[in-house]
């Protein structure tokens, strides 16, 4: 007998669309709506199905709690292997597929399947060893994506290895990913090896590829400053004394605006720096060397440009994975935009 | 320049009245050990467990490791300039218990009293399980000592006075009663190699800040130094010293004195290679201007050497990873080809950009695996050095309960990583 | 636009509109100088960081203070 476990979002297990899109995380001992059409494919076995069901808001606003009540299913039904979606080009789902996924398989060891189109966000978030059909972009490839699926499940329940690298090659997502592995000697006898034979002009292979950062829109220069708002901001982690927001002070995962308004300058002991990447000392004992408040309010009143804004933002960057600051980067962007900033000076440490 | 280098290796290590190592048994006397330090653990709580590889131990809050090494025939010491006045090393006799190490945890008595930066890191061994291959010293012998200084002790005077305790412990280890022990007995020397084997340095690149977060040559403090030219004997006789917490990312002072690269490089001078030395020069320069003249200074000394070709490490990660790849420029464009080592940081998911920084010279590469990818790390049945796991400041955690992490939990991790063989590649 | 000490890393993340801070412990501090000539000085970097603002360019530009 095998048992496998299912996550659907509320409109693939039957409950409704966008308006039910706040249904809470349930389980349920029986397969639905694609699990029904799964176990006719894999109606020989022997099979206990059950289903996970959280609305597509809900998972977002609550994930923590989320994959902490599918981490008590998971100890609860043991399953021998982890389903969700397809989500073919649903973004919200595809990414819950995605993270549930990886949940159930890095955490628990099981193994896990998911559908997605290449192009949905949920790609970005595909555990190691979580394995991913490839689906067209709408439901209409539901029927070829869960006879796949179903095939794909029979391979990992008879644990039939060729089969399954065989079916990666041809019907799973190419996503690539650089994960540890295991080479066939150390560090340092490798570093001598490579060196000898790139003084011998011989071949060699470096093992850490070059990868440009993917190019993003220019911003346009500002063309009358006089009339400019202007803003700054900074990854360097300076917060009012005390930290009342308690900011990371390594790989920030929140962002935080506090007042200059009416300050002339920041003084020591009214703010300083959470940062584990940089002495602090210096910026402590005079904050505008991070967040030049001085020297900005000195040009203003020179009519230098229009008026600076009455918050900075701030985050902390040491450490912080690239995906996670561009995120936050962007909530910045967003909300100085709409408080009709033109212009952010960001200093970085 | 000839040092005599003596390894004893151990097979087992016990409590017993007088500390010996008779055959492959090691027997510690804490009774011993508590004498030799009483002068430095007049503020500090001292706790004395041991660990075996393969045991069911982690040992947390490790702030060092260092390996019991011994002048033995004459009167200088090993770790010159610590806690004595300096004279030259590397030369002479040494004696060393090879695969034994002094572990240092514990807590600073001012934790709330440091800026962000020189807070410790937390640092894990793991005596056996998945963790075992990701941290430095899971296939030695410890002798734990964990320190936990009193309120009255300042942090400056705790950081000092653990550096002393290991190092004098160490030095004391190395140098006990033997019986029936037959070390592994190697002449080391840079010979002067005749023919065309290519002439070889090692770059060594350290991390060097402030105060509790600084590496030490006999006994100073690199920083604001220029890059130097340092004898393998010499940091095989422990002239190079951490005093860093930055866990993963350190090299621990017994890879300093016993290190993989000079290892490699010792085993294949006068075979296939020349091997020149090593250039030891200093990371975390605070400007890009500062970072790109170590990086020329280093390849002007190499250049003077006379290499050929070099590979290059590092100590820590981030910024340092400019003055990294400054110096593997300035090393290509002075001719001189190179190999850089590096751990890279994928990120948990596998698909971030895999380098801080990475100039079109850097173009042959060591990976030293993703330090971002998680773990699933099941508890293990014994704690030593603490009861609380520090998830790097952001939370505590109870480590008789299962951890997911990445492997910068692990003490000594980036130099594991590659000495365990580890690389990233892609998966799809 | 952004001031930074690392100009290289931030031409390989895609910033277009770079200037070299001082040091990573303090973008734009100058300790050395008595506060007055460290506030003069500091308003000269921020008058050239609205230079740099008002500047066109088509990829990632390290500028000159």
């Amino acid at each position: 007998m095998a048992k496998i476990l299912h996550y659907l979002n509320q409109f693939f297990a039957g409950i409704g669309g966008e308006d039910k899109a706040g249904q809470q995380f349930l389980f349920l001992p029986k397969p639905l709506g694609p699990g029904v059409l799964l176990t006719d494919v894999l109606k020989n076995r022997d099979i206990e199905y059950g289903t996970v069901v959280c609305g597509d808001n809900y998972f977002h606003e609550n994930e923590d709690a989320v994959l902490t009540k599918l981490g008590e299913v998971m100890t609860r039904f043991a399953p021998d292997l982890f389903i969700a979606g397809p989500a073919f080009h649903a973004g919200r789902y595809g990414i819950a597929c995605a993270k549930t996924a990886s949940f159930a398989r890095e955490r628990f060891g099981v193994p896990a399947i998911t559908g997605l189109f290449e192009e949905n966000p949920g790609t970005r978030e595909i555990g190691r060893h979580v394995l991913v059909i490839q689906t067209g972009a709408s439901t209409a490839s539901m029927p070829s994506t869960l006879k796949r699926c179903a095939d794909l499940a029979a391979l990992i329940l008879n644990d039939d290895r060729d089969g399954l690298e065989a079916f990666k090659e041809e019907f799973c997502l190419k996503i690539p990913r650089r994960f540890t592995v295991q080479a066939d000697a150390p560090d340092s006898v490798r570093a001598l090896d490579m060196l000898l034979a790139k003084l011998r002009g011989g071949a060699f292979e470096s093992e850490i590829p070059r990868i440009q950062a993917a190019p993003h829109p220019i911003p346009a220069a500002i063309q009358d400053l006089s009339q400019a708002r202007l803003a700054m901001v900074t990854e360097g982690g300076l917060v009012p004394m005390g930290n009342p927001d308690r900011l990371e002070s390594s790989r920030g995962t929140k962002y935080f605006k506090y007042s200059i308004k009416e300050r002339d300058d920041l003084k020591a002991g009214e703010f300083e720096a959470m940062h584990t990447g940089y002495d602090t000392s210096t910026v402590n004992a005079d904050p505008d060397r991070l967040i030049p408040v001085d020297a900005m309010r000195r040009l203003e009143r020179e009519g230098n440009f229009a008026r600076l804004h009455d918050y900075y933002y701030v985050t902390t960057g040491t450490g912080a994975m690239p995906a996670k600051m561009q995120e936050l980067g962007v909530g910045i962007a967003e909300e100085i935009l709409a408080s009709g900033v033109n212009g952010v000076v960001l200093t970085a440490t | 320049m000839e040092l005599e280098l003596l390894d004893f290796h151990v097979n087992d290590i016990q409590w017993g009245e007088q500390s010996a190592l008779v055959g492959r048994q090691l027997i510690v006397s804490l009774a011993e050990i508590q004498e030799l330090i009483k002068d430095l653990t007049q503020n500090i709580k001292l706790t004395a467990q041991l660990a075996r590889p393969g045991e069911s131990k982690r040992i947390i809050h490790v702030l060092d490791t260092l390996m019991p090494i011994a002048k033995v025939a004459d009167e200088r010491r090993t770790f010159p300039g610590i806690d004595h006045p300096a004279r030259l090393v590397g030369t002479g006799r040494t004696e060393r218990l090879r695969n034994v190490l002094v572990t240092i945890a514990g807590s600073f008595p001012h934790a709330e009293l440091m800026t962000p930066i020189e807070q410790p890191r937390e640092g894990l061994i793991d005596m056996s399980g998945v963790g075992a291959r990701y941290c430095h010293g899971s296939d030695s012998f410890h002798i734990v000592l964990t320190l936990e200084g009193e309120a009255a002790l300042a942090n400056l005077a705790f950081d000092q006075a653990l550096r002393y305790i290991g190092v004098r412990v160490a030095r004391y280890l190395a140098g006990v009663r033997k019986s029936g022990a037959a070390p592994d007995t190697k002449r080391i020397c840079l010979d002067r190699i005749d023919g065309k084997l290519p002439k070889i340095v090692l770059i060594y690149q350290v991390q060097s800040q402030i105060p509790l977060v600084r590496t030490f040559y006999y006994g100073e403090e690199i920083a604001k130094t220029l890059p130097s030219f340092v004898h393998p004997n010499e940091f095989i006789d422990g002239a190079v010293v951490s005093g860093t917490y930055k866990s993963e990312r350190k090299i621990p002072t017994s890879l300093h004195c016993a290190n993989p690269f000079i290892e490699e490089m010792l085993k294949r001078h006068g075979r296939e290679i020349d091997f020149l030395g090593v250039i030891l020069s200093r990371g975390y320069n605070d400007s890009f201007e500062q970072k790109k003249k170590m990086g020329l200074w280093s390849a002007r000394l190499a250049r003077i050497l006379g290499a050929d070709g070099a590979v290059a490490m590092m100590e820590g990660t981030g910024n340092t990873t400019v003055d990294f790849m400054q110096t593997v420029k300035a090393c290509e464009e002075e001719g001189i080809k190179t190999v850089a080592v590096l751990h890279e940081d994928n990120g948990a998911r596998g698909y971030e950009r895999p380098l801080v920084d990475h100039p079109r010279e850097a173009d042959a590469m060591i990976s030293r695996g993703n330090r971002s990818e998680k773990l699933s790390l099941p508890p293990l049945d014994e704690v030593i050095g603490g009861t609380e796991i520090d998830l790097h400041l952001k939370a505590k955690h109870d480590p008789h309960k299962p951890l997911f992490f990445d492997p910068t939990i692990f003490f000594g991790a980036h130099c594991q990583m590659g000495a365990s063989g580890f690389r990233a590649a892609y998966e799809s | 636009m952004l001031i930074t000490c690392l100009p290289n890393v931030a031409t390989q993340v895609g910033a277009y509109r770079i200037m070299t801070g001082n040091k990573f412990h303090y973008p734009v501090g100058n300790p050395e100088l008595a506060p007055e000539d460290e506030t003069k000085w500091r308003a000269q970097v921020l008058s050239a960081a609205l230079k740099i603002l008002q500047t066109p360019v088509e990829s990632p530009t390290v500028f000159e203070k």
